[in-house]
C-alpha cells in the first residue's frame, strides 16, 4: 500500500467537482479519477494544508464573493480587498460580467455563487473525513531550518511550510507526494541538496504530477 | 438552548448600580448575584467601550463608577434622543392616529399598525421626523405605548391632509395578520432584504417537511437572496460576517442528510438570533440616514453596546448551529443545469489554489 501526501491544489480539485453534462473538467476529473484509481492506497496530508491553507482559501472565496455582491449591487462600486490577490479581483470582475449572461441577472450570479461555494465547502469536509486517513507534522513542530531554506528559494511561504513537512514526514514513512502544478520547485531533492546539512538529514519524497498518475 | 442572563441584562444592571455610587467588583459581584470573574470581565468591557471607569489600584479594590454620558431616553427605541420639534411632531401623529382609527376601528391601533401608519403618513405629509427599518419593518423611532394618551399639539401640516392620509393608510394596512401587515410595508417599499427575512421565518412552520428536496433548495435559494440583500457598507462588514457564517452553516446542514425537521427550533433560533443582530445595525444605519443625528455619537451611546452584546449572542447560537453538522458519509455532489457561467466561476478556483502565498 502506497502512502500518498496530496497537496493543496488536489483536495481543492476534489471539493471543486461539480455534476453536469457539458463541463469538460480538467481540474476536478483528475482528481477524482486519482482518488478511485487509488483507493486501496493511503492518503494522508499535512497539518499546514488542514489548519492554514484551506481556511485561508475559504476566506479568500467569501471575501471575493463579498466584494461581487457589492458590485453587483453598485456596479460603480470597485472590487478591492487588501486580503485578496491582484488575480482574484480579476476573477471578481469576470464573474461580476456573467450578469449579462444569466437570465436571473445580478442575483442569479450571487446564487450560483453561493451554491458553488456551499457544495464546496461540504466537498471539502467529506473528503477531509472519509478520504484523508491521517494530518501529519503539527505546524509547531515544522523544522524551521528546513522550512526557511526552502522559503528563500520558492519565496512563498506556504509551499515552503508544506515542503518542509512533507520532507519531515518522509523520515518517518516514505510518501509519494501529489500535486496539481507542475512547478520547478517540486524538484525537491535538488533543492534539498542546496543545504549540505539538511541534505545529510533528510532525503526528499517523490513528487508526481496527479495527471502522470492516472 | 437554555435561556441565559445576556451581557446586555447584566450591563444593565450594572449601569443602575454605579449611577447611585462607585462600587468594586467584590460590592457588584455580592449585588448581582454573579461571580467575581465574570463581573470584572463585563466591567473590562464597559471600560474598552469607555462607559465606565475606575480609580488607579489593585483590581480587587478599585472602585468603578459611570462615565458621563447622554441621556437615555425611555420612549424610544435604544434610548436615542429626539429633538422636542419631533418629539411634539411624533406625538401628535400617535394621537391623531389613534382617535381615527379607534373612530374607524372600534379598537385601539395595535403597535405594529400604529408604526406603519405613522411611517407612511409621516413620508406623505414630509413630516421629517427620524425613522428607520428594524425588527419587523420601518419605525419611527418613538415607542408607541397603546395606554398612553399623547398630546396633541400644531405641527406643519395641514389637518385636513394629515387626517386623510391617516384615513387612507388605515384602510390600506386593513389585514387579518400581523405577518401580513409587515408584508405589505415591505413590498411597499420594495425591502427585498425584508422580503427574504421574512420568507425565512417561515423555517419553523409545523407543517414544512425541511427533508424534502424541492424544499431544501428553495430555502438555499432564499439564504442567498437574504445574503445579496445585505447592507453593502464597510462598516456592516462584521454583520455581513456573521450572516454569512450563518448561511454557510445552513447550507451545510441542507446539503447534508440530517433530519432537519428535528432541528427546527435549532435553525429558527439562530436565524432570530442572527436577524436581530443585522436589524439592530439596520436600524443605526437607517435612522442615520435621516440626518437628524450625528452617527460616531448615536453609536458611541446608543448602539454600540446592544450591537456587540447582539453580535456575541449570535456567534453563540451560529456555533451552536456548527454543532450540529453531522460527518458525512455521502459525497455531497452539486448537479448543475447547463449554465455556461459555472465554468467560469470553477476556474476562478482552480487559479486561486495555484496562488496560495
Amino acid at each position: 500500500m502506497k502512502c500518498f501526501f496530496l497537496d493543496m491544489g488536489v483536495i481543492i480539485g476534489y471539493a471543486s467537482y461539480l455534476e453536469s453534462s457539458f463541463n469538460i473538467d480538467s481540474f476536478a476529473k483528475p482528481v477524482i479519477q486519482f482518488v478511485n484509481d487509488y483507493e486501496n492506497d493511503e492518503f494522508i496530508t499535512c497539518h499546514y494544508i488542514v489548519d492554514k491553507d484551506i481556511p485561508k482559501f475559504q476566506k479568500r472565496r467569501q471575501i471575493i464573493r463579498n466584494e461581487i455582491r457589492k458590485k453587483l449591487r453598485n456596479p460603480q462600486y470597485e472590487i478591492q480587498s487588501e486580503e485578496l490577490h491582484p488575480k482574484d479581483i480579476e476573477w471578481g470582475n469576470k464573474i461580476y460580467e456573467l450578469k449579462d449572461k444569466l437570465s436571473g441577472g445580478e442575483l442569479q450570479v450571487f446564487q450560483l455563487l453561493v451554491q458553488i461555494d456551499s457544495t464546496f465547502d461540504a466537498r471539502i469536509d467529506y473528503f477531509l473525513n472519509n478520504h484523508i486517513k491521517n494530518v501529519v507534522v503539527p505546524i509547531e513542530t515544522i523544522d524551521e531550518t528546513l522550512r526557511v531554506h526552502f522559503q528563500s528559494i520558492i519565496k512563498n511561504r506556504s509551499d515552503a511550510h508544506i515542503i518542509a513537512s512533507a520532507i519531515q514526514y518522509n523520515t518517518i514513512k516514505p510518501i509519494h507526494v501529489v500535486t496539481t502544478d507542475k512547478g520547478d520547485f517540486w524538484k525537491l531533492q535538488k533543492l534539498l541538496e542546496l543545504d549540505y546539512k539538511l541534505s545529510q538529514k533528510y532525503k526528499a519524497p517523490k513528487v508526481s504530477f496527479i495527471k502522470d498518475l492516472i | 438552548m437554555k435561556k441565559r442572563r445576556t451581557k446586555e441584562e447584566l450591563i444593565e444592571d450594572i449601569r443602575h448600580y454605579l449611577a447611585v455610587e462607585s462600587l468594586s467588583i467584590n460590592d457588584l459581584a455580592e449585588k448581582l448575584e454573579s461571580n467575581w470573574s465574570t463581573v470584572r470581565d463585563i466591567l473590562q468591557f464597559m471600560e474598552n467601550l469607555d462607559l465606565v471607569e475606575s480609580e488607579k489600584g489593585t483590581e480587587r479594590f478599585k472602585l468603578y463608577k459611570m462615565k458621563t454620558r447622554p441621556k437615555k431616553r425611555e420612549d424610544t427605541f435604544f434610548g436615542v434622543p429626539l429633538s422636542r420639534k419631533d418629539e411634539k411632531t411624533l406625538h401628535h401623529l400617535f394621537s391623531r392616529i389613534k382617535q381615527i382609527f379607534l373612530e374607524n376601528m372600534d379598537r385601539p391601533p395595535k403597535d405594529t399598525e400604529m408604526q406603519k401608519i405613522a411611517v407612511d403618513v409621516a413620508l406623505e405629509c414630509n413630516l421629517n421626523v427620524p425613522m428607520g427599518w428594524y425588527l419587523f419593518g420601518l419605525i419611527t423611532v418613538m415607542r408607541y405605548d397603546e395606554t398612553r394618551d399623547y398630546p396633541q399639539t400644531s405641527i406643519d401640516c395641514e389637518p385636513g391632509k394629515l387626517d386623510s392620509e391617516i384615513l387612507k393608510f388605515i384602510e390600506y394596512y386593513r389585514v387579518k395578520y400581523t405577518r401580513e401587515l409587515v408584508k405589505k410595508q415591505y413590498e411597499k417599499f420594495g425591502n427585498k432584504l425584508y422580503l427574504a427575512k421574512e420568507e425565512l421565518r417561515k423555517l419553523g412552520h409545523e407543517r414544512l417537511d425541511l427533508n424534502n428536496i424541492e424544499n431544501k433548495k428553495a430555502v438555499q435559494k432564499l439564504l442567498s437572496t437574504f445574503l445579496f440583500y445585505l447592507p453593502t457598507k464597510e462598516d456592516s462588514k462584521e454583520i455581513v460576517e456573521i450572516a454569512t457564517n450563518y448561511v454557510n452553516i445552513m447550507n451545510k446542514l441542507l446539503i447534508s442528510k440530517i433530519n432537519l425537521n428535528d432541528l427546527k427550533s435549532d435553525l429558527v433560533d439562530a436565524f432570530e438570533a442572527t436577524w436581530r443582530c443585522i436589524a439592530t445595525y439596520y436600524f443605526f444605519e437607517t435612522i442615520c440616514e435621516t440626518k437628524k443625528y450625528d452617527r460616531v455619537v448615536l453609536y458611541d451611546n446608543f448602539f454600540k453596546l446592544p450591537l456587540e452584546d447582539r453580535k456575541e449572542i449570535a456567534i453563540e447560537y451560529i456555533n451552536h448551529l456548527e454543532n450540529l453538522l453531522p460527518e458525512e458519509t455521502e459525497i455531497p455532489v452539486l448537479k448543475i443545469e447547463k449554465v455556461e457561467a459555472v465554468d467560469l466561476i470553477k476556474k476562478s478556483y482552480e487559479e486561486m489554489a495555484k496562488d496560495t502565498e
